[in-house]
C-alpha cells in the first residue's frame, strides 16, 4: 500500500491553522496601523509587502500548498506569474507621447 | 490513517473513485491540480482588473487619493476581518472532513456561511451608502472632491467592478457552500470522501485572497 | 450526419463500440464520454462552420461589384461582424481542441476517459449556450462593431446587440476554458504506464501547449468583454475616454489573449500535422523534442507580441518595437517546425493518401500565411500594411490555410477511428486538392489588392476601380473553396452511413489510439495499456513491415500504476 495519500492526506494540526490565523490578523492591524503612517512611496510598498505575506500564509497553510506536490506547486505559481506579465503593458503607457492627459 | 482502502486498477468500482481513474491517490491529485489550474484562470480573471486599477491609480493617483477617503476604513477592516475568520473556519472544515468528522464538518461550513453572509450584509450597506451619495458611476454620478470628476468615477468603476465581482463569487461561495452543508448533512455519497469540501476550500480562500489585496487598495490608499 | 446512430447496419456491427451502445437521446445529452462529446461538437461546430461560411460567400459576393450594390453599408458591417465573431469563437478556437483533441487526448494517452468528464460535457453546454446568445444577437439585429468589439465604439456608440454578441463571445471562452483545464490535468495525471512526456505523441504536446494558453489567456477577455458590458449598460467605464479613460486599454486586453488565441487555434492544427507527416511519411518526425518545445515556446511567446496589433492604435513607438521584435523572433519555433516536418519527409517513404494532401497543402500555406506575418510584425511595414486587405489574407493563411488545412487533414486522418468507416480516397484527394486551390485564388488576390491599398472592412472601392479584378478574382476562388468544404461534407457523411468498414488500424500508424477497435468502445482500452517505445516507431517497422500491429511484448503481472508528474 504505497498510496501516497498517506503522507499527504493526513490531516494538518490545529495549531497549524491557529497560528497562520493570528499571523493573518497582526498583519491586518499592521497593514491598517502603517496606512496612518505617512512613509512616502514606501507605504505602498509596505502594504503590498504584507499583502502577499499574508496571500502566501493563506497559500501555503490554508489551501496545502506546502504539503501539495509539485505539480500544484507549478500550477500555483504559474497563474502569478503570468498575472505579472500584464505588467509588460505599462511599458506602453511610460512611453507614450502625451497626448491630453495621456 | 486507514480511511481509504486500497485500490488497484481492476477494484476502482468503490464508490469514491470515477471509473476513469486508477485509484483514490490519483483522483484527488487530480481533483486538487484541476482546481488550482481552475483558480489560475480566476487568477487572470482578476488580474485585469487588478492591472487595470494599477494603471489608473498610477495616472490618476490624486483624485483617486482623494475619492478613496469616500470609504469606510472601519467597514472595510470588519470585512477583512470576517473574511479571514471564514477562511479559518473553512481550513478548520476541510481538516474535519478529512478526519471523517460530519457533526464538526457540518459545523465549520454553516459557520463560513455565517461569515460569509455578514460580508454580504456589510457590503451592503457600503453600496446602498455609496449609492445614496452618488458615488456610483453612471447618469447619476456627483463628485463634490478637488479633482476631476471623470477620474474619481473611474475609481468608483473600478471599486465597483473589482469588489462586485470579488462579492459575485462570494455568493456562488455561499450558494456551493448551502449544497456542500446539505449534502453532509443529508450523508451523500459525494461527500463521503473529503475532497469536495477540500476543492470547495480552495476556491474559498482564493477569493480570500482577492480581498485580502482589495483592502489595501481601495481602502489604505497612501497619499500621492 | 445525425446525432442517432440508428442508420448503422446492425450486421457489420457487432462489436459494441461507443457509439451504438445505446441510441436514445439521452445517452448522448447526458453522456460524459470524450468521444461522444467530441462527436456533439463536431456537429455543432460544424453547423456554425457553415453559418459563418455563408457570411463570407456574402461579403464575397458583395465585393464582386465597386459600388456595393447588395448590402446596406450597416448590413455589410454586421455580415462581416457575424464572419468573424462565429468563425473565431465557435469554429476556430473549438474545431480541433474540442473535436479532435477530445476525442484523441485519452486515446493517445491511454486513459478511460479524460479526467473530469462532467466538466467535459458542461464545456459543450456551455458552447452552445454561447451560440444560443451569438444566434440571437444575429436574429435580433445582428451586430457592426466587427469580431474585435473595440472601444469606444463597442461600449458607447453601437446600436447593435453588441451585449448578445459578447455573451456569445463569453460562453463560448469558457467552454474551451473548461476544455484546457480538463486536457492540462487529463495530460499531466492520466498518461498510460510507460507513457513518458518523451514518448507522448507531438498532438499531445501541441494540447498541452494549447491548453496553457487557453486556461492562461482566455479569462482575460472575458472579464475584458465583460467590462464592456458593465459600460454598456451599468455605466461603469473603465475604457470610456469622457471620463479620462483609456480605450486603447481595451485593445491591449483584448489582443492580450486574441493574439495567442490564434496560437489556439495553430498549434492543435500543427499538432495534427506532425502526427500526418510522421505517419504518411512512414518516418519518426525529425527532432522529435525541438518540435514538442517549440509548440511550448509558441505558447509562451505568443503571449509577448499582443502589441503588434496596435501599431497604429496610438501605441508607444518604443513599446512597439519591442512588439516588433519579439512577434519575429516568433517565426523561429514556427520555423522550426517547418524545417522539422520538411526533414521528415525527407528520405521518407511517402504515400499521398488524402490526410497527406491536407498536410502538404498545410505546409504551403502556412508557410505564406507566416511569411506574409513578417511583413506585418515589422513596424514600419506595417504602417502601409495596416488594416487592408494584406493583413486579411495573411491571417486567412494562417488561421485558415493553418487550421482548416490542418483540421480537414486530422479529421481526415481519424474519420476511420472516430466512425469505423472508409471514406472515398477519390473524393478525398479532389476536395484536398480543391481546397488548396480555391484557398490561394481566394487570398492570394487579396495580398496584391491589400498591397495596393484597399481597407479591410470596406465594400465601396468606385474610387480605385482598377481593384475590382482582384475582387473578383477572389470570388471565383472561394467558390472553389466552397466546393471544397463542401465535398467532405457529403462523402463523410455517405462513408459514416454506409462506407466500408475500417480496421483499427487503416493507415498502419504507430500510437494507442490505433490499438483499440475502430470505433473504440466507451471505456476505450480493455485494459491499460503499458507503453515501451517512443512514439513513431517506424523505422522498426519498415524492416518488418508484417507485424506492426503487434501488441507490446512487455506485460507485467502486478497492476499498471499511472505514470504520473
Amino acid at each position: 500500500m504505497d498510496h501516497s495519500e498517506n503522507q499527504a492526506h493526513h490531516a494538518p494540526p490545529l495549531k497549524m491553522f491557529i497560528a497562520t490565523f493570528s499571523f493573518l490578523l497582526v498583519m491586518l492591524w499592521l497593514t491598517v496601523a502603517v496606512s496612518y503612517v505617512n512613509l512616502g512611496p514606501l507605504n505602498n510598498v509596505v502594504a503590498m509587502t504584507i499583502a502577499v505575506a499574508k496571500m502566501m500564509a493563506v497559500i501555503l497553510y490554508f489551501m496545502g500548498v506546502k504539503a501539495g506536490s509539485k505539480l500544484v506547486w507549478f500550477w500555483a505559481a504559474a497563474g502569478f506569474i503570468w498575472f505579472l506579465l500584464m505588467f509588460f503593458t505599462l511599458g506602453d503607457y511610460m512611453f507614450r507621447p502625451n497626448v491630453v492627459g495621456w | 490513517m486507514g480511511v481509504h482502502t486500497a485500490h488497484n486498477a481492476e477494484s476502482s468500482d468503490h464508490a469514491a473513485v470515477s471509473h476513469q481513474f486508477e485509484d483514490i491517490g490519483q483522483q484527488n491529485e487530480i481533483y486538487i491540480v484541476g482546481m488550482w489550474t481552475f483558480l489560475v484562470t480566476e487568477i487572470m480573471f482578476f488580474g485585469v482588473l487588478f492591472f487595470a486599477y494599477v494603471l489608473y491609480r498610477w495616472k490618476f493617483g490624486d483624485v483617486f487619493y482623494e475619492a478613496h477617503k469616500v470609504l469606510n476604513v472601519r467597514l472595510g477592516f470588519i470585512n477583512t476581518t470576517v473574511l479571514l475568520t471564514s477562511s479559518l473556519f473553512m481550513a478548520l472544515g476541510v481538516r474535519s472532513a478529512m478526519l471523517k468528522n460530519r457533526k464538526m464538518t457540518l459545523f465549520w461550513l454553516i459557520s463560513v456561511i455565517v461569515c460569509a453572509f455578514a460580508f454580504m450584509v456589510i457590503k451592503y450597506f457600503e453600496y446602498s451608502a455609496k449609492i445614496a451619495a452618488h458615488e456610483i458611476p453612471g447618469p447619476f454620478f456627483q463628485w463634490h472632491g478637488p479633482g476631476s470628476a471623470g477620474q474619481a468615477e473611474i475609481f468608483f468603476s473600478l471599486y465597483f467592478a473589482m469588489t462586485g465581482l470579488h462579492g459575485i463569487h462570494v455568493l456562488i461561495g455561499i450558494i456551493t457552500l448551502g449544497i456542500l452543508a446539505w449534502m453532509v448533512a443529508v450523508k451523500h455519497k459525494a461527500v463521503d470522501d473529503y475532497m469536495p469540501i477540500e476543492m470547495f476550500g480552495l476556491y474559498w480562500h482564493f477569493v480570500d485572497i482577492v480581498w485580502i489585496f482589495l483592502f489595501p487598495l481601495f481602502y489604505l490608499m497612501p497619499h500621492g | 450526419m445525425k446525432e442517432e446512430t440508428n442508420s448503422m447496419p446492425a450486421h457489420d456491427a457487432p462489436q459494441v463500440n461507443y457509439l451504438n451502445w445505446s441510441h436514445t437521446v439521452k445517452s448522448w445529452l447526458l453522456t460524459g464520454d470524450h468521444k461522444r462529446i467530441a462527436m456533439l461538437y463536431l456537429i455543432s461546430v460544424s453547423a456554425f462552420f457553415l453559418v459563418g461560411s455563408a457570411a463570407a460567400g456574402l461579403i464575397r459576393l458583395e465585393l464582386t461589384s465597386p459600388r456595393g450594390v447588395l448590402l446596406e453599408n450597416e448590413t455589410y458591417n454586421k455580415i462581416f461582424t457575424m464572419h468573424g465573431v462565429v468563425m473565431v469563437f465557435f469554429f476556430l478556437i473549438p474545431a480541433i481542441p474540442a473535436i479532435l483533441g477530445n476525442f484523441l487526448v485519452p486515446l493517445m494517452i491511454g486513459a478511460r476517459d479524460l479526467a473530469f468528464p462532467r466538466l467535459n460535457l458542461l464545456s459543450w453546454y456551455v458552447y452552445m449556450a454561447g451560440g444560443v446568445c451569438a444566434v440571437i444577437a444575429m436574429m435580433t439585429g445582428g451586430v457592426d462593431t466587427g469580431w474585435t468589439f473595440y472601444t469606444p465604439y463597442s461600449s458607447m456608440y453601437s446600436k447593435s446587440q453588441v451585449v448578445w454578441a459578447i455573451c456569445g463571445a463569453f460562453f463560448a471562452g469558457f467552454s474551451s476554458i473548461f476544455t484546457g483545464i480538463n486536457f492540462i490535468v487529463t495530460i499531466h495525471k492520466m498518461r498510460a504506464p510507460g507513457l513518458t512526456w518523451f514518448r507522448l505523441p507531438l498532438f499531445v504536446w501541441a494540447q498541452y501547449a494549447t491548453s496553457v494558453i487557453m486556461i492562461l489567456g482566455t479569462p482575460v477577455i472575458a472579464i475584458t468583454l465583460l467590462l464592456v458590458v458593465v459600460e454598456r449598460t451599468l455605466h461603469i467605464g473603465i475604457f470610456d475616454p469622457k471620463l479620462g479613460g483609456d480605450p486603447v486599454l481595451f485593445q491591449h486586453l483584448f489582443w492580450f489573449y486574441s493574439h495567442p488565441a490564434v496560437y489556439i487555434m495553430i498549434l492543435p492544427s500543427m499538432g495534427v500535422i506532425s502526427e500526418l507527416m510522421a505517419c504518411f511519411s512512414r518516418k519518426r518526425v525529425f527532432g522529435y523534442s525541438f518540435v514538442a518545445f517549440s509548440s511550448l515556446a509558441i505558447a509562451a511567446l505568443g503571449f509577448l507580441v499582443w502589441g503588434h496589433h496596435m501599431f497604429v492604435s496610438s501605441q508607444s513607438m518604443y513599446q512597439g518595437m519591442v512588439f516588433s521584435i519579439i512577434s519575429t523572433v516568433v517565426a523561429v519555433p514556427s520555423a522550426i517546425k517547418v524545417f522539422n516536418w520538411t526533414a521528415t519527409m525527407y528520405k521518407g517513404s511517402i504515400r499521398l493518401e488524402t490526410p497527406m494532401y491536407y498536410a502538404l497543402g498545410f505546409l504551403g500555406l502556412f508557410l505564406i500565411g507566416g511569411l506574409t506575418g513578417l511583413y506585418l510584425s515589422s513596424m514600419a511595414t506595417d504602417i502601409h500594411l495596416h488594416d487592408t486587405y494584406f493583413v486579411v489574407a495573411h491571417f486567412h493563411y494562417v488561421m485558415v490555410g493553418g487550421t482548416i488545412m490542418g483540421y480537414l487533414g486530422g479529421l481526415h486522418f481519424w474519420w476511420p477511428k472516430m466512425t469505423g468507416r472508409l471514406y472515398s480516397e477519390f473524393w478525398g484527394r479532389l476536395s484536398a486538392i480543391l481546397v488548396f486551390l480555391g484557398f490561394n485564388a481566394t487570398f492570394m488576390p487579396q495580398f496584391v489588392v491589400g498591397y495596393l491599398g484597399m481597407p479591410r472592412r470596406y465594400h465601396y472601392y468606385y474610387l480605385m476601380p482598377e481593384f475590382q479584378i482582384w475582387h473578383v478574382l477572389s470570388s471565383f476562388g472561394s467558390i472553389l473553396l466552397a466546393v471544397g468544404f463542401m465535398l467532405p461534407a457529403f462523402y463523410l457523411t455517405w462513408s459514416y452511413l454506409k462506407g466500408p468498414k475500417a480496421g483499427p488500424n487503416p493507415w498502419n500508424a504507430t500510437g494507442l489510439e490505433w490499438t483499440t477497435q475502430s470505433p473504440p468502445m466507451s471505456h476505450n482500452f480493455d485494459e491499460p495499456p503499458i507503453v515501451t517505445e517512443e512514439a513513431y516507431a517506424y523505422d522498426a517497422e519498415a524492416e518488418e513491415a508484417e507485424d506492426i500491429e503487434e501488441a507490446p511484448a512487455a506485460k507485467p503481472a502486478h497492476a499498471p500504476k499511472p505514470a504520473g508528474g
